[in-house]
Formats: structure tokens, C-alpha cells, sequence
């Protein structure tokens, strides 16, 4: 069978195994996600890098404590995105890297619209708890029951943040319209 | 709240894709950590890196504690003992400083894998990091977390002779910081800066309804040899009527080492 036919979780036994190749397609095919989660919830790209590739590395180390209870995909962003907020809240985080949403630099050829790049605006300028929901919810596809054990607060904090964030979003998009 | 507001934040979601490079380099490091999988330390080398690391953090700690013990004012970051920067921190200092984004001629040359932190300062209730890093023509550049920073990329600022009726301003280098919200008249909310001389034990700023404070200050070792200051300015003092003028060092025997020139006056920013 090709690798590519491969699921997640016979490609986790190759690695665990010895082998490389397998350990390359499971790099391939969570490689951009990985990255885009560390993206969008710092919205620096060299934070990003670094983030996303630590978490690879600390996920294919310990491989062998994967359990297999959830997707390899959803224990990986797991550990992506407890990655990302430790990052954030360092006090050795050093936001030297300004927040970018059109990074013109980018490798990303896609058009975003006025309105789209507006909300990636304003998002980033959520106050940090805000912010952070808001982005599991609508931009990663968390569930509050499952930002709430993330980020250690009960479900409805996250819902009362979540719903504050929104607000100011819309408030903050109207004024800007 | 609306289901097509929902819609709108969720197709604003980034669609950015990482660079080749920073793919080739996450790739790497993850085949390379399963080929050559690291082996569980040794107890007995365990034992000798822990209490080696337990003398470091010692040091560390105990260097600052007797300075303070001798000048409240100045502390004292050992520049070999300092936390190194973690990659992120050494990243961006390489790409604020490095010879890419410098106008030709004035490279700075900032060795950036050599960052460290140098301490922490409370400005206005938020924590400002310290990193400096040494640059390769005998210099340094430092960055305040979130007040900016700057580059002396030599020791020529220590040769300029006694200018200005001996004040040399030169030596204490201050960025001052400004806000002004809708109407209201701009406020001056924190200076931040370094002083260059090695005598120096005490920093005072006075402002222009006569008071005058210390401003604490910590000074970093070899290879950096600079002290480096933030403070926040207290609220009755960052409109023009109290606000700070001038920044004076002073040597152990309270002699006048440098003075700045008067600061602008927060009403001169609009």
C-alpha cells in the first residue's frame, strides 16, 4: 500500500518502528496545519515557524505515549495550540514581530476581500482572552467544552468571552464600515 | 448573535501557508529527532548538570543582591550567567538589527545568537523585558519588550571629549515615549534609554515643577558594559507643566558624570 493510502495511525506504527518514510508523510500531511493553527492564533509567522516546528518535534518524541484515543491530528493541535498560548504568555515573549494578516511577503497568493482583512484586523486587536477564543472557536473549530479545558476556565467564561469578543467585533466592524 | 456575523469572522480565517524555507528547516528537525532519538541522561551525570545548574542559577541570583546591597539604585546582570534569549527572541533580534534591514554603512553588525535577557523593568504595571546582545565591533544593541530599543554599535560615544560645559549628554542615550488619547493633551508615559559610563551608581530624573527621583537602573557586564533604564512616568507627572526635563548620572562620591539635554516636552508631539 502507498504511504499516502496510509491512515494516521499505521503511519504512526511505521515511525514508531524506525521508519523514515513514514515519518515524512506524517511531516507532509500535517506539516500546514500545524503551522496555520500556530498562525492564526499568534499571527506572527516567525513565532509560527518556531512554534509549529517545536510541536512536531515534541509530538514525534513522544509518539510512543500517543494512546491512540483521538485522531493524531486532534493530539497534535492539542499540543500546538497549549504551545502557542504558553509562547504567548512567556514573559519572555518578545513581540518584536509586528501582527501581520496580508502578509505581502507571503507564499499565499490568495485574494482576501476589504471585509476579511477588516475582521483579521480587528480580531488581532481583541484584548488577549477574548482573542484567544475567539480564534479556537471560529477560526480552529473548538467547541467552549473543549477551549474551556485548554485554556482552564470553566465553560461559561469561555461563552461570556466568547460572546464579548464577538460584540466587540461587530462594534468595532461597524464604526470601521 | 447573528449566525451570519459567525460566518464572517470564520471565512476571515487566515490562509496564510508557511514558507519553503521554514518547511525544509520543521522537516529536518523532525526526521532528524526520530533518527537520532536522545538517550536518557545518566543519574550520576544528572546529579553534576543539576547541581552545575543550581550553581549558575546561585550566581545568578546572588550577583544582583549585592550590588543592590551596596547601590540601591544599580543592579548588576552578569552578562555570561544571563538567561540566554530562547530562538524566537534571537530570530526577530536578527531580523530588528540585522545587516538586511540596515542602511548601507550602518550595519550594526549584532551577533544575535548571543542575546540574553538582562532583566525585567515594571513600566506603568506591564513587565518590559531586557535582551541585549553584543555586536561584533565591540558594541551592543538592546530592546525593551515593548518600548523599542537601539543599537551602539561601537565605543565611539565614549570618545567624544567634554562638549557642552561637561555636561556629555551623550552618555545617558533616552527615547521618551508619548500617548495622547482623542483630544486629550499628549502625555509623556515612559523613558527608557542606557548610560554609558561605568562610574556610574546613580540616575536621577527631574521634572519641571522642580522634583527629582531615582530612576534604578541595571548594569550589564562584559562584553556590553552599559546600564539600561525603563520607567514609567506616575500620572502628575506626564503633562507639560510637571513633566520630566532632564536626566542626570552620578559617580559614588555624587559627582555630576553627564546631564542630558532639556526633553521634549510632550506638547511638541501634536
Amino acid at each position: 500500500m502507498a504511504k499516502s493510502e496510509c491512515t494516521d495511525e499505521e503511519l504512526v506504527r511505521g515511525v514508531l518502528a524506525g521508519s523514515r518514510d513514514a515519518a515524512s508523510h506524517l511531516f507532509e500531511r500535517h506539516w500546514e496545519q500545524a503551522w496555520r493553527v500556530a498562525y492564526s492564533i499568534t499571527g506572527m509567522r516567525a513565532t509560527a515557524d518556531d512554534i509549529a516546528q517545536e510541536s512536531l518535534v515534541q509530538a514525534f518524541a513522544s509518539l510512543a505515549s500517543f494512546e491512540g484515543k483521538s485522531l493524531f491530528s486532534t493530539w497534535l493541535r492539542r499540543i500546538i495550540i497549549n504551545r502557542s498560548l504558553n509562547v504567548l504568555r512567556s514573559p519572555l515573549f518578545l513581540p518584536l514581530e509586528m501582527p501581520c494578516h496580508e502578509d505581502q511577503s507571503s507564499t499565499s497568493d490568495t485574494y482576501r476581500s476589504d471585509e476579511a482583512t477588516r475582521m483579521v484586523e480587528a480580531v488581532r486587536e481583541l484584548p488577549f482572552d477574548r482573542r484567544v477564543v475567539v480564534v479556537l472557536r471560529h477560526w480552529i473549530g473548538l467547541s467552549p467544552a473543549e477551549i474551556a479545558e485548554l485554556v482552564d476556565v470553566p465553560e461559561g467564561t469561555v461563552n461570556s468571552r466568547l460572546a464579548r469578543g464577538v460584540e466587540q467585533l461587530r462594534l468595532e466592524l461597524e464604526v470601521s464600515a | 448573535m447573528s449566525r451570519t456575523f459567525d460566518v464572517q469572522i470564520e471565512s476571515a480565517a487566515p490562509l496564510e501557508l508557511p514558507s519553503q524555507d521554514a518547511t525544509h528547516r520543521a522537516r529536518r528537525a523532525v526526521l532528524d529527532s526520530i533518527a537520532y532519538p536522545s538517550r536518557p541522561m545518566s543519574r550520576k551525570r544528572g546529579v553534576v548538570v543539576g547541581a552545575l545548574a543550581g550553581l549558575c542559577a546561585a550566581v545568578a541570583i546572588t550577583l544582583p543582591a549585592v550590588a543592590l546591597g551596596t547601590h540601591w539604585w544599580r543592579s548588576t546582570t552578569n552578562f555570561k550567567h544571563a538567561t540566554p534569549a530562547p530562538s524566537v527572541v534571537r530570530k526577530q533580534f536578527g531580523e530588528l538589527y540585522g545587516s538586511a534591514q540596515a542602511p548601507p554603512g550602518m550595519d550594526p553588525r549584532v551577533l544575535p545568537l548571543a542575546t540574553r535577557k538582562a532583566g525585567a523593568f515594571d513600566v506603568n504595571g506591564s513587565q518590559n523585558v531586557l535582551w541585549v546582545a553584543p555586536t561584533s565591533t565591540d558594541g551592543y544593541c538592546w530592546v525593551f519588550t515593548a518600548l523599542g530599543g537601539g543599537c551602539h554599535a561601537n565605543r565611539e560615544i565614549l570618545d567624544r571629549g567634554s562638549a557642552q560645559g561637561g555636561l556629555r549628554p551623550w552618555l545617558v542615550d533616552v527615547s521618551t515615549r508619548v500617548t495622547r488619547h482623542g483630544n486629550e493633551p499628549a502625555r509623556v508615559t515612559s523613558l527608557s534609554g542606557v548610560v554609558s559610563d561605568a562610574r556610574a551608581v546613580s540616575l536621577t530624573v527631574s521634572y519641571a515643577n522642580g522634583q527629582t527621583t531615582s530612576v534604578p537602573f541595571v548594569w550589564v557586564t562584559a562584553p556590553i558594559e552599559a546600564g539600561f533604564f525603563a520607567l514609567g512616568i506616575p500620572e502628575s507627572h506626564q503633562l507639560p507643566v510637571s513633566r520630566p526635563t532632564h536626566l542626570s548620572l552620578y559617580d559614588s562620591q555624587g559627582a555630576l558624570l553627564a546631564e542630558t539635554s532639556d526633553l521634549p516636552s510632550p506638547s511638541a508631539f501634536g
